[in-house]
């Protein structure tokens, strides 16, 4: 008898993140789009659900919604979340605060993201890695076998435990 | 404690104090940071008198069967449980609500219509194939014959006619709880569920087959007689059955629908779509003993014949087979269009020729 298959992770892509895939001259849009491959390979694979806030998501070209983001699903913000966002603690800004309430209203324990504000609190965070590589039209740098591994780039994070 | 105190240090004792502990890191939870929603308590308040009610129902008038009555209990469960809920995801359920009646009242509509579709009657067809898989001995009979004690209830009988009372309750609550504590599992659910229904609906119009009390009494005699005493062991155990006739001239009784056992589909189909939650290979295979279970009380109280239950299992194997398939494939999709655009936005990258794509984005 098959075991058990590992439940489906919930990743939220925070407003940072989204941003960083959007904006190709951004320095974090490398990192960025090398995390959501990965994560998309796991969306595939049915380990990971992928998420992004309505109001992350509303502002956004309509190609890129439907294209780049198309494995992503809408989490509603409604006035009542908004309100509970105003009430929380420990948010460097009004978006981590709202990020924050719907991960707790939708059970939501990953997030992906560009900023460090969700380091301090009991969630996986998933970090863009950092990146020397501009996102310019530049060839990504093959390293040589011979050569060291550049410590300023930070490899793409393994998948994490999926057991919530 | 403010967040920005992420590690805890203890004071510095004195000399005749332990050495201090290493200090460790603080790592508030979300439930800290974020108020709780209002509304848990009285939607948890709203369960616990919803459950009190129900089994004070069951107990005082019976185990709730008609479909307008599990209809409403089902509602009312589900309005309790999207109390303070956004109105967004009241308008959800309104639709899934018509969803849901729409598809309940085609099943009943057509499978109150398929006996008089005009369809070949099968009484012996399924007779003929129960003795070829048993050997040329009828189940049934065989059961019946050396279980069956007309004067007297045993223990198999009470658990073989509770097992088939759960089939009026088990995916409905299922239903119900999914409902309200994930919208994503409901719809997987019911997409499997529906489908399952639909197949049914048709093979009963195509299919109208006799079930083996039937056949055993006149104008048939295709087997030996057969006792009917579904509810024996039920009432046995001091339980009843609860049903309302509304009165709302509707035609949805079907006595020759018993191709394929939705009885025997139901004790599957819960179980399978939850079997990838369980962990433990030995409750897994406790739970997968429910629908033998269920077949056998069924072909025991003469109510199906055994290839109906293995039909029905078929086409739960079949609903989850599509589904997963589909689900499997529209994740493809949608992985495909994100790494399509990605790499046709990086110009060091050969641009990847893109088929025009038929399917539609999901709402």
């Amino acid at each position: 008898m098959k075991s058990a298959r590992p439940k489906a992770r919930s990743v939220l892509l925070d407003a940072s993140f989204v941003n960083a895939l959007l904006a190709t001259d951004s320095a974090d849009h490398v990192g960025a789009v090398a995390l959501y491959e990965t994560l998309v390979d796991r969306y595939q694979s049915g380990l990971d659900r992928l998420f992004a806030l309505s109001t992350v998501l509303g502002d956004l070209p309509r190609e890129f919604r439907r294209q780049a983001l198309a494995p992503v699903l809408m989490v509603r913000v409604a006035r009542q979340h908004r309100r509970a966002a105003e009430r929380v603690t420990a948010a460097a800004t009004p978006e981590i605060a709202l990020s924050l309430v719907m991960m707790r209203r939708e059970r939501i324990r990953t997030v992906a993201t560009a900023v460090s504000a969700f380091d301090e609190l009991d969630v996986t965070a998933l970090h863009v890695p950092a990146s020397h590589v501009t996102a310019s039209h530049t060839a990504p740098h093959v390293a040589s076998p011979d050569e060291p591994v550049s410590s300023r780039t930070e490899p793409t994070p393994s998948p994490q435990s999926t057991a919530e | 404690m403010s967040v920005s105190e992420s590690t805890l240090v203890l004071a510095e004792p004195a000399s005749s104090e332990p050495s201090p502990r290493p200090s460790v890191p603080f790592e508030p939870t979300l439930r800290q940071v974020v108020p709780d929603d209002p509304w848990y308590l009285i939607r948890a308040v709203g369960f616990a008198v919803f459950t009190v009610g129900y089994i004070a129902w069951f107990v005082e008038k019976g185990l709730i069967i008609d479909r307008i009555s599990v209809g409403i209990s089902v509602g009312i469960f589900i309005v309790i449980g999207h109390l303070g809920r956004p109105v967004r995801r009241w308008l959800w359920l309104l639709s899934d609500t018509l969803c849901y009646c729409v598809m309940w009242f085609a099943y009943d509509e057509s499978r109150g219509w398929a006996d008089r579709a005009g369809f070949e009657l099968q009484v012996y067809a399924p007779r003929n194939i129960d003795r070829f898989l048993f050997f040329g001995t009828d189940p049934n009979v065989f059961l019946q014959k050396h279980f069956y004690d007309k004067y007297h209830v045993h223990w198999y009988d009470k658990i073989a006619s509770t097992t088939y009372f759960t089939h009026f309750i088990f995916p409905i609550i299922a239903i119900a709880v999914l409902w309200v504590t994930s919208h994503r599992e409901w719809a997987r659910f019911m997409k499997r569920f529906a489908s399952l229904l639909l197949v049914a609906c048709a093979m009963f119009v195509i299919l109208p087959t006799a079930p083996p009390w039937m056949a055993s009494s006149a104008p048939f005699n295709a087997i030996a007689p057969l006792a009917r005493h579904t509810s024996r062991g039920f009432t046995a155990l001091g339980m009843k059955s609860f049903t309302k006739s509304w009165e709302t001239a509707l035609d949805w009784g079907n006595a020759v629908a018993a191709m394929p056992s939705l009885h025997a589909s139901f004790s599957l189909f819960v179980p399978a779509f939850f079997l990838p939650r369980i962990k433990p290979k030995w409750l897994k295979a406790l739970v997968l003993c429910f629908p033998l279970v269920m077949l056998t009380s069924l072909v025991y109280f003469g109510e199906h014949w055994v290839i109906d239950g293995l039909v029905g299992w078929v086409l739960v194997g079949l609903s989850f087979l599509f589904w997963g398939w589909q689900e499997r494939r529209q994740r493809r999709v949608h992985a495909d269009r994100a790494r399509r655009f990605f790499s046709a936005s990086n110009p060091d990258e050969p641009m990847v020729g893109v088929a025009t794509d038929p399917t539609p984005v999901p709402a």
